[in-house]
Parts: structure tokens; sequence; C-alpha cells
């Protein structure tokens, strides 16, 4: 009996034994890392963001790609780094700042999306749509096609902050709900995959202000607000007039809810958070126009101006008379419009068209032309020589108030406005600034 | 008892042998899968980084064939600046960008942020000219497949692209950055647009052969050779590199690999093969690879019954016969003419009928059309020529006017001889051409393209 109890015990110590090998079990459940280098940081960017966003907010911007973090079944690519900061900024300018200023720090640092995706293409749906922007779960919001945007170009910004504030109600609609009765209203309209097939009027008529709100009652929530908040009481007015009596009344009673949702839920007045926003957007478009003279020159797309009497500044109309008046010297002949070129030498060509009296601008054109010699200063500013004139030494002598007109100010070349279908020199003081006073026409080639 | 004994001495011995089964290490080389995985990284950012003047890459996608060059320079902290035979300006604009490895199963090169490459993959087919949704299905997310000193193999992840990068010499990193590339596109696009039944010679086990040769889309080159009379046909895609352009490994005919060809002196191309051997683009007369007789594929019952004319496609001879029959056609009022179908009848009877729109309208809304009936005339030389035998109307307004404003049409068909043919090698346009006494096509014809109603 003794000699089994000591094979057992044997037996234990072996079992107890066998293992005691001092090894580094830590190793071997070593788990892969899936992540590499690819958020290698680049320097300036990243350190902007985390300055702007993380720090204040909580929210990290990812914009390197990783394709786990998108519809693994689409083609989509990344957002060009130049893109990153200017867009980022306007979702500082016109989002989170004016949340934070009306709601306070706790609800800004707590409510937004703690990942913001920025990504450079649209999502392509199979029904034809691009998807523009989505919020998952009210952690991360994902923001496409960004590289298709100008930053310089408010009217496309502004459609991007638009799906900035669309996801955020979402977020705001999942922590606390939008009244049952906001979906009751149009319960019977929504339409799902189909909203694209609405138009716009339809969709206003309907009571949705927009197309995309009539896909479901949290889409049309979302819809709502970005379009008070973003585009602003004066826009969302003029839609809702478009709208017959059904779609008035229902937009306007929704509209109602909205603005009481922020009050009873958050405790946050819509009506000044809307004004806050409203007052931060530019006056004017900040889209520059392209200069004038990129266009406008012997070789380049518009060779000339032609300068018919209608559309002459009434500054200008005086002159034109005189010379419309005195400068006939062909007998039978009436001035019928002025040309302006600028040569390749830079000067500038005065051309002034006649035709026989009484048959308008048709028959045998002859014309005399008046030349400038031109200076630029540093800021664009000419300003003309009198330099001869063409083949008819009667228009010179003729022609005392247009060359006066020329030479004794001081121009910019411009465009009138931003349909770029006129243009021409604006008169400035000696400050720069715009006299009011132009000479201006339409561009031809 | 002694059982007892025999079982407890196995349970000792049992528990002995299996208490320490572990072996000593799992892993390959004793090295964790990171640790490879992080080694494998460094040593292909060091090869990378390692080239002076950068890389070529040669992009294929096989969806569609097509090779684009994306020239690449990999610097520190994971920047990357790019050049690409993209366009005229991405192959004379450097543009920097970022990338990083990424262990996705295989370690992988992955091009971050957005930059030359990025456009051929672009879902906004405004951008590549290709599938809305899916742009030209290329890759920017790369398996590294194999590596060496002066070449590195890459897979698409997603659609499977093949990427090649080639270390890049200091010649040709001058080039580049003189705009040597962008007159490479230039030149041999415009080579290509005027190219016309080009071809190389080949001589395969003493029999020599005519390979003809197609540029496709400015991307790819097409092969076609006879054998006997079977056409073999292959192709593959083009990247536009420095003085040269290099031709994808799938351009292989009987284990001849073509793999560059240039301008050895103005307009005279030529192509080279893996073994350095040259061969000179020429440039036959008529198709190398003859097309089948186009009235086997044209006629009533045929794959196409008509072929539809529109005004665009108008050759200067033909122009002043459209303008009359447009100008002086119109029997309804409010009404344009929008285009011609000429259609072969069983009995050989030329049959064409003249479209009618609403005005302003294009050639969209219902259409409406008159008709004009022809006789063959078989001329001697094998050619044909057409009689004026009735109109027909459309069913609504008489349509007897268009027989006195078609005069024009009905002299082109009976004063001339024609030969009936393909005008594209593609086979998607054909019809009458005019023919001299030498039985020559002298470029005056009236053609459409086919359609089946």
């Amino acid at each position: 009996m003794k000699k089994y109890l000591i094979i057992g015990t044997l037996f234990f110590f072996v079992l107890l034994n066998g293992c005691r090998k001092a090894e580094d079990l830590t190793n071997q459940v070593d788990r892969l890392d899936f992540i590499g280098d690819q958020f290698a940081l680049n320097g300036a960017i990243d350190e902007w963001l985390y300055e702007k966003f993380t720090q204040p907010y909580n929210i990290r911007v990812q914009y390197k790609w990783d394709r786990s973090e998108v519809d693994l079944s689409k083609t989509i690519t990344p957002i060009d780094e130049e893109k990153v900061r200017p867009l980022a900024e306007y979702i500082l300018k016109y989002y989170l700042e004016p949340y934070a200023a009306e709601a306070g720090e706790f609800f800004i640092k707590k409510y937004p999306a703690k990942q913001y995706l920025f990504v450079g293409s649209a999502e392509h749906n199979s029904n034809g749509t691009v998807t523009l922007g989505s919020a998952d779960k009210g952690r991360k919001v994902v923001l496409y096609r960004l590289n298709e945007i100008d930053p310089n170009n408010w009217s496309a910004v502004e459609r991007m902050l638009k799906t900035v504030h669309h996801e955020f109600a979402h977020i705001l609609d999942q922590n606390r709900r939008i009244t049952a009765e906001y979906g009751l209203l149009n319960k019977a309209d929504y339409v799902e995959d189909l909203w694209p097939n609405l138009t716009d009027q339809q969709a206003l008529d309907l009571g949705f202000i927009t197309r995309y709100a009539g896909s479901e009652p949290s889409e049309d929530f979302a819809e709502m607000v970005a379009v008070l908040l973003l585009y602003g009481q004066e826009f969302f007015d003029s839609q809702v007039a478009l709208a017959n009596a059904n779609g008035r009344a229902k937009i306007k009673q929704k509209e109602d809810m909205v603005v009481e949702y922020f009050s009873s839920q958050w405790g946050i007045n819509f009506r000044s958070l809307q004004q806050r926003i409203a007052d931060l957007k530019p006056e004017v478009p900040p889209t520059p126009l392209p200069d004038f003279l990129d266009t406008f020159g012997e070789g380049k797309s518009y060779t000339y101006l032609q300068f018919e009497s209608a559309e002459y500044s009434d500054e200008f109309q005086a002159i034109w008379d005189d010379i419309k008046n005195e400068t006939v010297v062909e007998v039978d002949r009436h001035i019928a419009y002025m040309r302006l070129y600028v040569l390749a030498t830079g000067q500038l060509q005065v051309r002034v068209y006649r035709y026989p009296a009484g048959s308008g601008q048709t028959g045998s054109v002859t014309y005399s032309s008046l030349y400038f010699d031109v200076a630029t200063d540093t800021d664009d500013i000419v300003t003309f020589t009198y330099a001869t004139s063409g083949s008819s030494a009667a228009l010179r002598t003729n022609s005392d108030n247009l060359v006066n007109f020329i030479t004794g100010h001081k121009f910019v070349w411009s465009w009138k406005d931003s349909d770029l279908t006129h243009g021409g020199l604006y008169v400035v003081d000696n400050n720069g600034e715009r006299t009011g006073v132009s000479l201006v026409g339409e561009p031809r080639s | 008892m002694k059982r007892i004994g025999i079982i407890m001495s196995f349970v000792f011995v049992l528990g002995m042998m299996f208490s320490c089964t572990k072996t000593e290490s799992q892993f390959i080389d004793e090295k964790t899968p990171n640790e490879r995985y992080s080694e494998f990284i460094t040593e292909v950012r060091a090869i990378l980084q390692s080239s002076e003047y950068g890389w070529i890459g040669m992009l294929r996608t096989p969806r569609n064939d097509k090779g684009f060059s994306v020239f690449m320079d990999f610097k520190e902290d994971n920047r990357v600046v790019m050049y690409s035979d993209f366009n005229t300006t991405t192959s004379n604009t450097p543009k920097e960008s970022s990338f990083g490895f990424r262990n996705t199963g295989i370690p992988s090169l992955i091009f971050d942020t957005y930059n030359y490459i990025h456009l051929l993959a672009d879902p906004n087919s405004d951008i590549n000219s290709g599938t809305s949704g899916s742009g030209l299905y290329a890759d920017f997310e790369f398996s590294i497949r194999k590596v060496s000193a002066d070449t590195i193999v890459l897979r698409g992840n997603l659609n499977n692209n093949d990427f090649l990068l080639v270390r890049l010499k200091q010649d040709e990193k001058d080039k580049l950055v003189n705009g040597v590339l962008t007159d490479d596109i230039n030149l041999f696009q415009n080579y290509f647009a005027s190219a016309e039944n080009n071809y190389i010679e080949l001589n395969i086990d003493g029999e020599s052969r005519k390979l003809a040769i197609d540029y496709v889309d400015n991307r790819g080159v097409a092969f076609q050779v006879m054998e006997g009379s079977k056409i073999v046909s292959f192709a593959g895609p083009l990247y536009y590199a420095l003085n040269e352009i290099k031709l994808g490994k799938e351009n292989t005919y009987k284990g001849v690999t073509f793999v560059r060809a240039y301008f050895k002196e103005v307009d005279k191309l030529f192509i080279v093969d893996d073994a350095g051997k040259e061969y000179e683009v020429l440039a036959a007369s008529s198709p190398i690879i003859p097309l089948p007789p186009f009235l086997d594929s044209f006629g009533d019952g045929k794959r196409y019954y008509s072929a539809e004319f529109r005004p665009n496609t108008a050759n200067a001879y033909f122009q002043p016969i459209w303008n009359a029959i447009q100008n002086e056609s119109i029997t309804k009022a409010d009404r344009h003419i929008g285009y011609l179908r000429m259609s072969l009848l069983t009995d050989g009877q030329l049959y064409i009928r003249i479209y009618r729109y609403a005005a302003g309208a294009g050639t969209t809304g219902s259409a409406s059309f008159s008709r004009l009936y022809y006789n063959p005339v078989n001329n001697s030389d094998g050619s044909v020529s057409y009689t004026y035998i009735a109109t027909g109307s459309d069913g609504g307004a008489s349509s007897s006017a268009l027989r006195s404003t078609s005069l024009e049409l009905e002299a082109f068909l009976r004063d001339n001889k024609f030969v009936w043919d393909w005008k594209n090698k593609t086979m998607t346009e054909g019809g009458l051409f005019v023919i001299d006494a030498n039985g020559e096509k002298t470029g005056v014809a009236l053609t459409g393209i086919l359609g089946t109603s």
C-alpha cells in the first residue's frame, strides 16, 4: 500500500512540476497589428486638427484612408490633403462654435460624433443617388465627396455644412426623440427609397422642405433642422411660399415642432442659434471672379468690348452723345456703336463704327480709331495716355470729351457681375475705390 | 492489488509523457507575425526610399485592359510625390500626398490621401471616363507580392490591378522633371490618332507573319494575326514612359514578348521585344486582317438592317445633297428632318427612309418618315448603282413632294458606281462608297451607323 502511496505522490509531483517552465506566454497571444503605420502623421494638418477638434471637442478628424471605415462593396476614394484644413475650418465656424456658444461646453463635448471621417469621393448607391454624409450610431459622421468642394465656393461649402448639420440633427434625435406627432403629420406620404422620383414641387406640396425629407420621418426632421440653420429662414420661407396650402401648413407645423424640440429637450434657443449662423455667412459669394484681362484681349477668349448705347452708364451718356454728334465726318452716315480692343502691345484701341444714315447697323460700315498707351500700377490700376488716331484725323478733333475721359481717370478692368456677360473699365479714385463711373460693354470674340 | 500498481504506474508514465509536450516555439523563424510584418515593412520602406530618383509604376486595370504610368518618389515621413501619364497636367506637375503600410492579412502598401493614382479609381466618371460609381476599377491599396532592389510587384486588393514599380535612373528623373512625359503623350497620341493599318512583320519558325496593330483608347495595344484562315488576337496595356511607351507582358505572341516602343526617327515607330530585337511599325494601304464581306452582315434578315446617316457625319461631298433634302422635303409643317436610314431589301432594292421630328426637338419625340425606293443596277466591274423607283408615304401626309425634292440624292445614287463596305474596323458603321474607273474608293461615301431596325 505504501508503495502505491509513493507512486501516487510521485504522480502528483510530476503533474505539478511538469510544466513549471519559465515561459512568457503573453508572446503567444500576440494580437496582430492591423493598423500598421497608416496613420503616420502629417505634422501640420494633424497638429492643427488635434488642437482645434480633439482637445476642445473630443473629436477625432480622420482623413487618411481606412477601407474598414467605409462600405467595402463601394468604390470610394480618399480625400485630397489640401481640402482637409479649409473644410474643417468651415465645420468649426459654422457648426461647432455656434452650438458651443448656444448650448454650452458640456453639450458640445458630449453630443457631437466623436469621429469625423473625411472622404474624397461620393458613395454611389444602386438607385442612382449618391450619399453625401452618414451618421453612425451617433459616434461617427462620414462626409463624402469633399474633393469636389472648392473651399472658395460658398454654395459648395454650404452643401457640405448642410450635411454636417443634417447628421448632427440625427444624433440629437437619436438621443432625445422628436415628438412622434412629427412623423404622423405626413404618415402616408413618406416614400423611402423612392424619394429621388419626387420633384421639388411635389415634395413641397406634400409638406417636405426637400425631396430627401420625403424618405422618412427622421430624415425629414434632419432636413428641416439643416435647412433652417444653414440655408436660413429667408431661404426656408421662400421655399415654403412655393408650396400649396397643404404643404405650407404642414411645413410650418413641423417648423414649430423643431423649435419647440430644441427648447424643451435641449434648452437651446433655436432662433438664436439660427441667427448666430446667419450672422457668420458671407454677404456676397466669396468666389472671386476671374481676372478680366485673363479672358479679354488680343488672342484671348474675348477680343473686343461692344458698346451699344443702352449699356452706357449715365455718366458716360453725355460723352457718347458728343461723339455721336460730332465725329461723323462722312456725309450721310451715323455712328452706331463703339468697340474697345486691348492690343497685344497693351495699347487700348477705341473704334467708332459708322453706317449709312437710316439703315441702322446694316450696309457697309466704316470706322475710325483712337489709340492709347497704357500704364499699369501694382494694384492693377491702369491709366491711359493718348497716342494717335488711325486713318481718320477728324475723329481726334471731334472726340476731345472721349479722350479726356479716358486719359483723365484711373481705371480698373473688371466684370460687371458674376455672370460674366459684361465688363470693362471702372473709374477708381485715389484710394483705388470705384467711383461708380464706368465704361462697360459686352465682351465678344 | 497488483493490478492497481500496474494501472498507477501506467498513469504515472502517461503523466510524464503528456505534461511536457509543449514545443519550445510556435513561430516561424522564432518571430511573431507582428515581428515578421514589421521587419518586412521596414525592409520595403527602406527599398522604396532608397531610390534617389523614384520609381516608375505601371498600373494595369484588368476590367478594361488599360495601362497608366504613375511615377512615385517615396520620401521620409510617409510622403510620396507623384507624376502620371493620366493627362498632360499630371505628367508635368508633381503632387505630394501620403502613403502607409497596413497588414491586411498580407502586408499592403496604401496610398491613403488623394493623388494621381486615385484619379483612375475615382467613382466620379467625369474624372476618368470610366463607369459611374466605379471609375476604371482601379486600385490604390496593394498587396506587396515580390520585392527586389529594383522591382516591386504589387497587386490591387480590391480590383486585382497589377502594379509594377521599377527603379528610375537619374537621366529618367531629369526627363520627367523637364516635361518629357508630357511631350511623349502628345507625340504618341498624335501618332495613334492618324495611324491606319499599322503592322509589324515577325518571323515565326521561318515563316513571315504580319501582326496588325491597333491602339486602343490611347491606353492599350491590340494585335491581330492570321494563322491560316483563323484570326488570332491578343492585347495588352501600354504605359507612357520617358521617350518610349512600355508594353504590358500580355503583349506576347508565340513566345515573343513586346516590351516597349519608341520613335527611332521622326514618325518611325519601332517595337522592341524582350530579346532586344526591333520591329519597325509599317503602314499598309489596306487592312492587314481583311474584314468579312459587308453584305454578309447587312441586309434584310441579316445582322444589320439599316445604316443611319446623320448630318454631322456628312463628308464634304455629301453635304449639299443633304442640305437639299433637308431644306426641301419637309412636307409637314413644324417638322424638321433628323436623319436618313438606308436598308437593302431581299430583292436587292435600296430602301431609304427620311426621318422627321418636331421642329426644335432635335431627334426626340415622335418621328415620321417618308420612303424612297431604288432598283440596283449591277455594273460590269462588280460595282452597283441605283435608279429611282417610287416614293412611299409615312401613312399620314402625302410625300409625293419628296421625289421632286430629292433629285440630288437620286442623281447621286444613279450617276455613281458604289461598293458596299465597312467604314471602320470595329464594324459599327458602313454603307455605300463611290469608286472610280480603277475600282478605287474616291473618298466619297454615304455611310451610317449600323442598326437593326
